[in-house]
């Protein structure tokens, strides 16, 4: 039951922050959604960070895990439910992997 | 409180299966059950945890993936507006508490048991949100433990788990109904794929791979301010 202090950093680093975001939304959210140029940011920005976040783990990735994203992304579109994607995208690779596709 | 606890166990059951798949997923990119528990216990955000170790696992950089998982909870600035007229009444060492216990799924839970029954209040809130931390702390913890356990052929379907669970959140935020126009979709879909190109790029440029993500998104959020992009509800 190890803490790393790299760890320790992020997760209070993180804490921090969403707990500041959430006693500033009490206090201040009403006010900072009067802006429409903040209310867009505010509303684009978490799609855009999820966004960056698949771009990110595909950029050394095999042509597998690129299909199983473009699978996963089919999955979405049609069903729009989180856990449906993952057991699709898993089952996928999982399926691929046994089969001895390379990852 | 007892109500609350109640009636948010469905969603608590649901976000207990999505905390299990990020136990292992955080056990696969080398987290410990006392981290992992701890990151649950004091975010208690459960995409920006994800987002947090995910980050991390690929770069190492502790403040650029503190950094871009803190902004996918910018929504709680939005969620959080609604709440003074629920939690005005409470002394604050019990409104500071429902402040933090405020995540999604009670946030709506409780909002959507007010609109029915004036009488819930903080105590509701802080009973379903007291229930849902304590399933997602369970799901995470176990989960890792699960996760450290499994066999090395499938890290690489582990590894996916949450670029999985990205796509779906992503497919989720991004409402494009039939009958969308051409304008609006691209309002919607410029800015996204500017800021996937952004990323790709940027995580094989040595200096800045480590804030990829931070600086793609800007990016993708200046594209969406570009004159023809910028203007929000105009489908023409």
């Amino acid at each position: 039951m190890t803490i790393a202090m790299n760890h320790l950093l992020l997760i209070g680093g993180l804490a921090f922050i969403t707990f500041l975001f959430r006693l500033g939304g009490y206090f201040g959210g009403a006010y900072l959604q009067r802006f429409p140029l903040i209310q867009r940011a505010l509303e684009i920005l978490p799609q855009l960070i999820l966004t960056s976040l698949i771009a990110r783990s595909l950029v050394d990735a095999s042509p597998l895990l690129w299909v199983a994203a473009l699978i996963s992304l089919v999955i979405a579109c049609i069903f729009r439910n989180v856990l449906v994607v993952m057991l699709a995208g898993v089952g996928f690779v999982l399926v691929a992997t046994l089969l001895g596709a390379g990852v | 409180m007892l109500r609350g606890a109640v009636e948010i166990l469905p969603l608590a059951f649901s976000a207990a299966a999505y905390g299990l798949a990020f136990g292992v997923f955080s056990a696969e990119a080398g987290f410990s059950a006392a981290e992992i528990t701890l990151m649950s216990i004091t975010v208690f955000a459960g995409t920006s945890q994800i987002a947090a170790v995910d980050s991390f696992s690929a770069s190492q950089a502790i403040w650029g993936s503190v950094l871009a998982a803190a902004v996918l909870n910018l929504r709680y600035i939005g969620i959080m507006a609604t709440m003074p007229s629920i939690l005005k009444k409470a002394p604050w060492f019990t409104r500071l508490p429902a402040i933090h216990l405020t995540a999604d799924e009670n946030w709506a839970q409780t909002l959507t048991a007010r609109q029915s029954d004036e009488k819930v209040g903080v105590a509701y809130h802080v009973g379903a949100g007291a229930t849902l931390l304590a399933f997602w702390i369970v799901a995470t913890c176990l989960g890792n433990l699960l996760g450290a356990a499994l066999p090395a052929w499938s890290s690489a379907a582990v590894g996916f788990t949450f670029t999985a669970a990205f796509i779906g959140m992503l497919a989720g935020m991004v409402r494009l109904p039939p009958g969308t126009s051409l304008v609006r979709a691209c309002k919607t879909i410029v800015p996204i794929f500017a800021t996937f190109l952004a990323t790709l790029w940027l995580a094989q440029v040595p200096v800045v791979a480590d804030y990829a993500i931070l600086i793609a998104s800007g990016t993708g959020l200046l594209v969406a301010f570009l004159p023809g992009l910028a203007s929000k509800g105009d489908d023409a």
